[in-house]
């Protein structure tokens, strides 16, 4: 197995430093939203193997609510998922709508449509903040969720970077609303050539 | 993987990796989506194999020194293995697991995120290739499946995230 390069301290301190504030910016997206204060974790940059991603949580098997939106330009493509395990995002449906999702499943259309607009506005104000440091403007695709296993929901996303490698650099971030009321975690990840282009853009090498 | 021939342990195969054993042990895969869990079984020797594997074709990737993790290089490579402990190759049996759409539709890049539906096609060609009967399958739809394989019975238990169970 081919072991990926690292990028240098400078870079992945570069790299840390546009997640926190593309991070800040998502969640103070939401926080407007709930009218809640919420608390970011500094987020963490590492080349990462994806079976990593897989056990996450309890394993494969937890359940997990996922939001995915990929970011785009002619020269840069990132995916950003948002994860929610089952039960926060239950309770993050309850704090946003008032009441309970009518289905404990999360398979209900409201509770989607919130799920996913509450994603669209996170990685919206994320790939936005990111779109200002690479004087580029991003397009991004309309929010996909899928409410299920975590490694069946990831199987889906990671396939694609698995064509190149099996590791790759992840930029995370978690958060937590008010007293704990809920915890969400938000990935973002570029593909190896849109980090060139992250590192032409912010000029490091 | 390890590989546990006389066991009631269960061997837990991860995402692209594979193995092969014989009754009684059992074998399990955690949340197939969109890849694919390949049951092959022959039913008097009691010798099966699952493999977990991601893409269709191996020589389609850039990244394919791990031969599990295709459609096609996987089922050969049990096949063989199988073969090797002394299973009769005319024997062998396919059962086919997952191959889902996880999401609906990805506006860009929709071709990736169709991936189960390759993979499903796929291993039906391989395994006709191979001369390899599909007996039983549950694939296709949008959810997540865990299974276990009793290499006692040959059968297996396709469970998915709301804990629905059926036999195949």
């Amino acid at each position: 197995m081919n072991l990926p390069n690292r990028p240098s301290y400078l870079r992945i301190d570069a790299l840390k430093e546009l997640g926190n504030i593309g991070a800040a910016h998502a969640v103070t997206g939401l926080s407007e939203l709930l009218k809640k204060r919420i608390d970011v974790s500094i987020t963490n940059v590492d080349v990462i193997p994806l079976q990593i991603i897989y056990n996450l949580f309890n394993g494969p098997e937890s359940m997990v609510s996922v939001v995915y939106i990929e970011g785009y330009s002619e020269d840069f493509k990132g995916m950003m998922f948002l994860i929610f395990p089952h039960p926060e995002a239950l309770k993050l449906i309850e704090l946003a709508t008032g009441k309970k999702p009518r289905d404990e499943n999360i398979k209900d259309e409201y509770s989607l449509s919130v799920l996913k607009e509450i994603g669209n506005i996170m990685c919206g104000c994320y790939l936005n903040t990111l779109s200002t440091f690479l004087k580029r403007s991003l397009m991004h695709s309309v929010p996909q969720i899928s409410n299920d296993m975590l490694g069946a929901v990831m199987d889906s996303i990671l396939v694609d970077l698995s064509l190149e490698s099996d590791y790759a650099l992840v930029l995370e971030t978690a958060f937590t609303l008010d007293k704990d009321e809920c915890k969400g975690f938000l990935f973002f990840v570029p593909t190896s050539q849109s980090l060139e282009t992250i590192f032409n853009a912010i000029g490091v090498d | 993987m390890e590989l546990r021939y006389d066991s009631q342990l269960v061997v837990r195969v991860g995402v692209a990796e594979h193995t092969v054993g014989r009754a009684p042990s059992r074998m399990m895969t955690m949340a197939l989506g969109s890849c694919l869990g390949i049951v092959l079984y022959e039913r008097e020797s009691t010798i099966g194999a699952l493999a977990h594997v991601m893409h269709p074709r191996r020589a389609l990737v850039k990244n394919n020194s791990n031969r599990s993790k295709f459609v096609d290089t996987a089922i050969e490579l049990i096949v063989s293995k199988m073969v090797r402990m002394g299973a009769k190759r005319s024997g062998i049996v396919a059962k086919i697991f997952g191959g889902a759409k996880m999401f609906d539709s990805i506006a860009k890049g929709g071709g990736v995120l169709q991936i189960g539906d390759e993979n499903i096609s796929a291993a039906r060609e391989v395994l006709k290739e191979f001369g390899i009967p599909i007996v039983a399958e549950c694939v296709g739809g949008s959810n997540g499946r865990t299974i276990l394989f009793d290499l006692r019975d040959g059968s297996v238990v396709v469970k998915d995230a709301f804990d629905n169970e059926e036999i195949y």
